[in-house]
């Protein structure tokens, strides 16, 4: 069942890229729409996906690095509905959320899906909240990544070509800025709630560990992406660029440290 | 806020920026280069030109390097002087969630300080039954008894939970008794003990010319039988010993058909070995072992930290300061700015 719901997903992401893609090429309100409620449905699928396996496995879904990227996935959905919410649906941002996803969906094919049942370690309430906050800091990052890169295709394209279907380069940059402010008192709460997790299983609550090490790198970034743009007048491109370098560490610290970086986070 | 661009001073974000950065760098650094090898290892690694730089600017050791520490100190003092000229500057109720944001950054920073000069730690094991004074490890007047130790197993034989049940006795004469397991460590008046670790004992006897040696000793350890001639006898402890196959991997991690493994060796070699029952005794070389029981040894890990309050401190205050920074009465100017 888990994997049916989670092809399903993966088709009808599939589905919302095509159509989006098509209507960046030709703009129809209708094929909008539909590659819209295709997103939605690939949303529903994901979580039923993720419910099932909760079931499946008596336990929050929250402990492999699969679970993790399934996770991901939804959480990157989620924070793309609560920006529709406010009426900023643009094509391209469709299309490129549908891309993004589709890449990480398809990393977490690579991996094993088996469900192991929790070592002691992992059985904590720190833990969850420790995932839990994740899901939305870095959905929110994932998001702002997307901004970030539609604020850069704007600039080049203009109002022409795919910058057509974009808002104006103040609103990219505001809607940006409104994902980063979201993401980074998230992105506190998954450090502290790590740093809580750490003390009570392995009496050290900072130890420099490579995960531990890159989410802080992830909060220097983001931390200078909100002093240059407060302080320094730093909008726009370079901001874009800051946002895009904050997704990219966040990347590496999910997939590039537990691939290539050995600690004792290396079973997540 | 005015722009602030007086060359480095202290509180300019020239120079706040430029930490943040080269903080990250170095940190990037630190998990890239592997940590606290030996200088060997770094010019086999990395050729003997680079290998040399890495130690001679301690990046094997970059997190407790004198300049990653200076870094953190400067930013330190950078936030500090940031946050006393806005406090000058009289700011509304945001400024004040921003200033608190700041300034409780300087007190995790300061707990982890006090974290690195107060702070102690131990590693013990204690076989069940045993007892152990923590003085000479650092706690003085503490004795902790292992009263017995037993590991929850999920269906498929996979560890769930592991448990001591300790009886501590502190130095003012009181004696608690509790359970620890992971993710629940014992806490008693500032002192905390983790389940770290956990392994297998195995009792017993040689009678090595004429004379016995009573052994109790962790599986895989080593009794020395002949100083002289360095002849050794390795006890290796298998829980649950398989008949077909005769080999040392255990079955399952139960105890269920427990064997002795023996194995004369001298130098590196091994000269000849034997596998006993419980209460078995055989014989090597003219050695006759006994082999008269097991048990759980615990590995915990003993540790007092005053620093950790104030961290936990520090981290309840930077929530309070993104709290008001960023939710209290702003929601309608956040709306305003994206649209
Ligand atoms: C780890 C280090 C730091 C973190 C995590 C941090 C975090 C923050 C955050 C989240 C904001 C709010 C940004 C916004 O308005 O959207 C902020 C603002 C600000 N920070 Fe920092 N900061 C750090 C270091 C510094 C340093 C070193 C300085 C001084 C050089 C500084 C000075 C300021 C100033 C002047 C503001 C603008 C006032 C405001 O909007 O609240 N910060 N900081």
């Amino acid at each position: 069942m888990e994997a049916t719901f989670n092809s399903l997903a993966y088709i009808l992401l599939f589905i919302t890229l095509s159509l989006s893609l098509i209507s960046l090429w030709k703009p129809h309100k209708v094929i909008e729409q539909i590659s819209l409620w295709s997103t939605f449905l690939a949303f529903a699928s994901l979580s039923l996906a993720l419910i099932w396996r909760g079931i499946y496995t008596g336990r929050v879904p929250f402990a492999t690095l699969y679970e993790f990227t399934l996770l991901f996935a939804w959480g990157i959905l989620l924070l793309f509905f609560i920006i529709t919410l406010r009426n900023i649906k643009p094509t391209l941002l469709v299309a490129l959320v549908a891309f993004l996803e589709i890449v990480i969906l398809s990393y977490g094919g690579t991996l094993s899906s088996e469900a192991r049942p929790l070592m002691p370690a992992l059985q904590s309430v720190w833990l969850e909240l420790h995932v839990l906050t994740a899901i939305i800091a870095y959905g929110a990052f994932g998001l702002s990544f997307c901004l970030g890169v539609l604020y850069l295709i704007k600039e080049r394209a203009g109002d022409g070509g795919p910058g057509k279907s974009l808002p104006s380069l103040g609103k990219l940059d505001n809607l940006l800025h409104w994902s980063v402010v979201v993401g980074f008192p998230f992105l506190t709460l998954v450090i502290i709630t790590g740093a809580i997790w750490a003390e009570e299983v392995w009496g050290r609550w900072w130890g420099w560990d490579p995960k531990e090490t890159w989410a802080l790198i992830t909060w220097l970034i983001y931390a200078g992406y909100l002093h240059a743009r407060k302080t320094y007048g730093w909008q726009g491109k370079k901001a874009a660029i800051m946002a895009i370098a904050g997704f990219l560490a966040v990347l590496f610290t999910l997939f590039g440290v537990s691939l290539l970086l050995p600690g004792i986070h290396s079973y997540v | 806020m005015t722009k602030n661009n007086r060359g480095l001073s202290l509180s300019s974000m020239k120079l706040g920026l430029f930490l943040l950065l080269i903080l990250g760098v170095s940190a990037s650094l630190g998990s890239l280069i592997p940590q606290g090898q030996s200088g060997a290892f770094y010019k086999m690694y990395y050729g003997r030109l680079l290998g040399s730089l890495i130690v001679f600017l301690s990046l094997d050791n970059l997190f407790r390097s004198w300049w990653f520490i200076a870094l953190g100190i400067i930013l330190a003092a950078s936030i500090l002087s940031c946050s006393v000229q806005r406090i000058r500057k009289l700011p509304g109720r945001k400024g004040w969630g921003s200033i608190l944001l700041h300034l409780s950054i300087l007190v995790v920073l300061a707990g982890a300080v006090v974290s690195g000069v107060f702070g102690r730690s131990a590693y013990v094991e204690v076989g069940v039954g045993d007892s152990i004074d923590l003085t000479g490890k650092g706690f003085p007047g503490q004795v902790l008894t292992l009263k017995d130790f037993n590991i929850a197993y999920y269906p498929n034989l996979e560890p769930k939970q592991y448990y001591s049940k300790v009886a501590l006795k502190t130095n003012d004469g009181r004696e608690i008794e509790r359970e620890i397991s992971v993710n629940h460590p014992l806490k008693f008046k500032g002192l905390k003990i983790y389940q770290t670790s956990y392994g297998w004992m195995t009792r017993g006897r040689v009678i090595a010319d004429g004379e016995a040696i009573p052994f109790d000793l962790e599986s895989g350890g080593e009794l020395a039988i002949d100083q002289n001639s360095n002849l050794r006898l390795k006890l290796i402890f298998v829980p649950d010993f398989d008949e077909k196959t005769g080999t040392l991997r255990s079955k399952s991690p139960l105890p269920r058909n427990p064997r002795l493994a023996c194995a004369l060796i001298q130098g590196h070699n091994l000269i000849e070995g034997k596998i006993l029952r419980e209460g078995e005794t055989g014989e090597i070389k003219g050695y006759r072992i006994t082999f008269s029981g097991y048990r759980y040894y615990t590995g915990l890990t003993v540790k007092k930290d005053p620093g950790v309050t104030i961290v936990y401190l520090g981290f309840a205050l930077i929530l309070l300061g993104l709290a008001v920074r960023y939710l209290a009465p702003d929601k309608k100017r956040l709306r305003d700015e994206v649209n």
